[in-house]
């Protein structure tokens, strides 16, 4: 009986060794991982792309703002220059849009600069289309730059 | 002491035997993946660097255009012989998929003697590893037929993965959106 009770103690013991050594290899375990540095000019691109190509005309001010946080150079001066007719033509039309990622590549990558391409989808709705939102799939190519350690979108062209 | 350890005996070391090899093979397995994990991990792209390999970021973002430009151009003129040159530049878990919208284009084209060119005119890496590479490319398609010889021009967005082999890169995977 006596050497039973050791057989099954020692058992015991390995299978909660065991149990541990699973616990430890499944929290060790690498997470899946995928493309996207949070503070990159990846995401900083994309970012500044849905907040270009997104309007709402009720709240035109809030919208100039966010692009222009994430602007920089000329693309800053240019989109700040156009900010009131921009302003007033979304205002009068009643129009919205709303942009979604696609996706961004990384076409160059230097100390302090980037190029990016960028895919989006966009759905406008105004005055004109009414209930009928258009659709638009867009192709960007995007210039950034470094500032003070945030990446902000220097250039914006469409790709067409 | 004894009356205790009555669960003792035969019967509970065989179950407990059996626990155990249940549980060294759960381990075994957990241990073998996670070194087929880490085997690759220096090879993934990952949420701080989407770019872990510059090399293959290069050569695949080159690759990724050509390979693009390749798998969507056609042409009437020589369509089975030139889809049978193309797929051994697919690799096999985009070959069926490649093969079937081959097969389900090859009426249209053939029979509207239909010429279709493709231009990757932009390509940014998306992710890149030693051993994948993730790219967006802008394609311009030029096509023609021989009912409307004027040139028609769309505009595709391109997510494409490219893998290499040992015979060169090839297409893992391609999507337009």
């Amino acid at each position: 009986m006596r050497r039973w009770v050791l057989v099954d103690l020692a058992l015991v013991a390995l299978a909660v060794g065991l149990v541990v050594a699973i616990a430890l290899t499944w929290r060790a375990a690498p997470a899946p991982v995928e493309a996207g540095e949070p503070d990159g000019p990846l995401a900083a691109a994309g970012a500044e792309v849905v907040a270009f190509l997104e309007v709402d005309h009720d709240d035109m001010a809030a919208v100039t703002e966010r692009v222009l946080d994430g602007a920089t150079g000329a693309f800053r001066r240019q989109y700040a220059a156009g900010r009131e007719r921009l302003a007033s033509r979304v205002e009068q039309r009643e129009a919205t849009v709303e942009a979604s990622l696609r996706a961004v590549g990384l076409v160059e990558r230097s100390p302090g600069s980037a190029v990016v391409l960028v895919a989006a989808d966009s759905r406008r709705v105004d005055r004109e289309t009414g209930d009928d939102a258009v659709e638009q799939r867009d192709r960007l190519r995007v210039g950034l730059e470094q500032v003070d350690g945030r990446w902000l979108v220097a250039r914006l062209e469409y790709v067409r | 002491m004894r009356r205790g350890l009555g669960w003792a005996g035969p019967g509970a070391t065989f179950v407990l035997g059996l626990l155990c090899t249940v549980l060294a093979l759960v381990l075994a397995a957990g241990l073998w993946w996670r070194q087929e994990s880490s085997a690759t991990a220096a090879d993934r792209p990952t949420v701080a660097d989407p770019i872990t390999s510059t090399e293959a970021a290069q050569e695949g973002r080159e690759a990724a255009g050509r390979l693009v430009e390749r798998v969507l151009s056609y042409t009437w003129q020589d369509f089975d012989a030139r889809v049978e040159r193309t797929q051994e530049l697919v690799g096999a878990s985009y070959r069926a998929q490649y093969l079937d919208e081959m097969a389900s284009l090859r009426p249209e084209v053939v029979g509207g003697r239909i010429t279709v060119s493709a231009t990757a005119t932009d390509v940014g890496v998306v992710s890149a590893s030693r051993s994948r590479v993730v790219a967006l490319v802008f394609v311009d398609r030029v096509s023609a037929t021989a009912a409307a010889p004027a040139r028609r021009s769309d505009q595709v967005r391109v997510l494409v993965t490219v893998v290499p082999t040992a015979s060169g890169w090839r297409v893992a995977l391609l999507d337009s959106f």
